[in-house]
């Protein structure tokens, strides 16, 4: 069938069904004056279109709203809610809420998380009882035997809350880190954005990278005593350091009981003689001056360590405290950095400190300072040697 | 009752709305006369329910007699007129709002094509009303039976020419495949 019969069909059967319907249209009444709009060709069929569709939209615009309800609130919450985290390596994320109860504890490194693991937190539970237990943990870990310097990043934007936290931290750390035998710990506090779960190591390295022009594959090698170390001393602004768990009470500890008592915690303290040897002023700039060495030449280990030797038996007291008690009871592992210049408040502390923040790579092998025994973080290999 | 119907375009002439205006009987049985049986053809693919049709074809009627004074001349009396069909379908549905989909088994019944004597035309209007889709079928009804133009079939159905286009001639291969593989 072509086209034009099947049209032809198609009308004939169509017309052939056509119902005569002309008495029952006369025998109605003629309609009154009828408007233009009631026959429909106004906006009158549009608009009640639009009207039904609106109607059977409103479940789905009150579903929209009570998710745009639900989001806002839980932003409104989570502006309350505080990030806390705690670098040291491992790396632990905290989050608190208005009342600074714990809400959430997470690893973020894989360190991190297996300390997470153990730690058995609890929701509500105090920011100090986690700090103890976290505490009691990197003790067990003798973390601090190799580390002293904890970067502490606080997620608040408002001055006050931050230094009340900030305080709050400080003081819980110093309890428990005295408690557990832990001492001489740096903390370092940075304040970061509220709302907002940031990492601090990362923070960091992004204003390493900003404000000291470091890349991020050197940033991401250096250890977190590194990475404060050299973005205090060359960062337009400063993190700041604060010295806990100070021993007063002890003025030397040359007792090789004493230390390896100590070991425990920290291990056996290298140096021979009394623990006061720090850094004066002038291993501060040479530590300085090696550092920019290093990021410039990459000769770095040779030349610090020719410094260092340079630099045996000077001492320093650190004006801050005046304790010595065993400055840094760590044992420099070859990976570590001796570096315990930390606290650029007291530059005079600390021994040796090659803190290569340039070429972290040569930190294995730096062990350089150990002509200070006392406060010098001693270098494996002089302690090997001893 | 067999009528031969012109194959020719569906012709009113514009001045019967004048004339019925003015109150001449004639002229609106005239205009009846031309144009009821492809406006109850265009009314049927819209309800595909033949008692609907013939009461929206009466009701159709009954609106242009009290609404000739709103017609313009625009060529084609035609399309106004399936206009006011198509917008009482539309008022129809939504009050009802029910639109019942008819079965293939229930087409003959529902549609009054039992009442066809030619067998083939009714077999035709069978496939018309079950192969093809509402708005090919309308399409067809529209440019076949009540002779528009694929111009004037767009305007009032408010669609593209293109898809108009296609659409009719789409619905048309798909009855000359159905009917050509008999």
């Amino acid at each position: 069938m072509n086209r034009r019969e099947l049209k032809n069909r198609i009308n004939d059967s169509f017309l052939e069904l056509a119902p005569d319907v002309y008495d029952g249209i006369i025998e109605a009444p003629i309609p009154e004056s009828v408007l233009e709009d009631e026959l429909g060709f106004g906006q009158r069929m549009r608009d009640s279109f639009w009207k039904k569709s609106g109607l059977k939209m409103v479940p789905i615009y009150a579903c929209l709203l009570l998710v745009c309800l639900c989001w806002f609130g839980l932003e409104w919450r989570d502006k309350d809610n505080v990030y806390v985290t705690l670098d040291i390596n491992p790396s632990v994320g905290i989050e608190l809420d208005g009342s600074y109860d714990i809400k959430s504890v997470e690893g973020l490194n894989e360190d991190g998380k297996r300390l997470v693991k153990r730690l058995q937190w609890e929701k509500n539970q105090t920011l100090e009882d986690v700090m103890e237990r976290i505490t009691e943990l990197l003790c067990q870990d003798h973390v601090f035997t190799s580390r002293n310097m904890i970067l502490v990043s606080i997620g608040q934007s408002d001055n006050e809350k931050y230094k009340s936290l900030k305080q709050s931290i400080e003081d819980g750390l110093d309890a428990s880190m005295r408690r557990n035998g832990v001492a001489d710990v740096v903390l370092a506090f940075q304040q970061t954005q509220s709302g907002e779960k940031n990492h601090g190591r990362d923070v960091l390295i992004k204003r390493l990278m900003n404000e000291c022009g470091l890349s991020q594959d050197v940033c991401e090698r250096m250890s977190v005593e590194e990475m404060v170390v050299y973005f205090n001393q060359r960062g337009t602004t400063q993190l700041e350091t604060t010295k806990i768990s100070v021993e007063t009470s002890v003025t030397e500890d040359t007792d090789e009981t004493t230390q390896e008592r100590k070991g425990e915690i920290c291990p056996k303290d290298t140096r021979d003689d009394s623990d006061k040897g720090m850094v004066s002023e002038d291993d501060a700039d040479e530590t300085t001056t090696e550092m920019t060495t290093r990021e410039n030449t990459g000769l770095t280990k040779e030349e610090s360590d020719k410094k260092n030797s340079g630099n045996n038996g000077k001492k320093g007291k650190s004006t801050k405290v005046n304790e010595n008690s065993t400055k840094e009871k760590k044992k420099k592992t070859p990976n570590e950095n001796s570096t315990k210049e930390k606290t650029t408040k007291a530059p005079n502390e600390n021994s040796t400190k090659e803190k290569t923040t340039g070429t972290p790579n040569e930190n294995s092998t730096k062990e350089k300072a150990t002509g200070n025994a006392k406060g010098a973080e001693k270098t494996t290999k002089s302690n090997d040697e001893k | 009752m067999q009528v031969g119907f012109s194959k020719k375009k569906v012709y009113i002439d514009e001045g019967l709305f004048e004339r019925i205006l003015q109150g001449e009987q004639d002229a609106f049985r005239e205009l009846y006369e031309v144009s009821y049986r492809p406006l109850y053809a265009f009314l049927l693919s819209l309800t595909q329910n033949s008692e609907d049709a013939k009461d929206l074809l009466q009701d159709t009627y009954i609106q242009i007699r009290g609404s000739c004074h709103l017609y313009k001349k625009q060529g084609n009396p035609m399309a106004w007129m399936m206009k006011i069909g198509k917008n009482l379908f539309l008022m129809k549905c939504r009050r009802e709002q029910s639109r019942q989909y008819i079965r293939y088994e229930d087409v003959e019944y529902e549609l009054g094509f039992e009442d066809l004597s030619n067998v083939d035309n009714r077999l035709l209007l069978e496939k018309m009303f079950s192969i093809l889709t509402e708005e090919e079928r309308t399409i067809i009804v529209m440019r076949d039976v009540t002779g528009l133009k694929h111009r004037e079939i767009a305007k009032l159905l408010e669609k593209p020419v293109g898809t108009i286009l296609a659409k009719y001639n789409r619905g048309i291969k798909k009855l000359q495949k159905e009917f050509g593989e008999r």
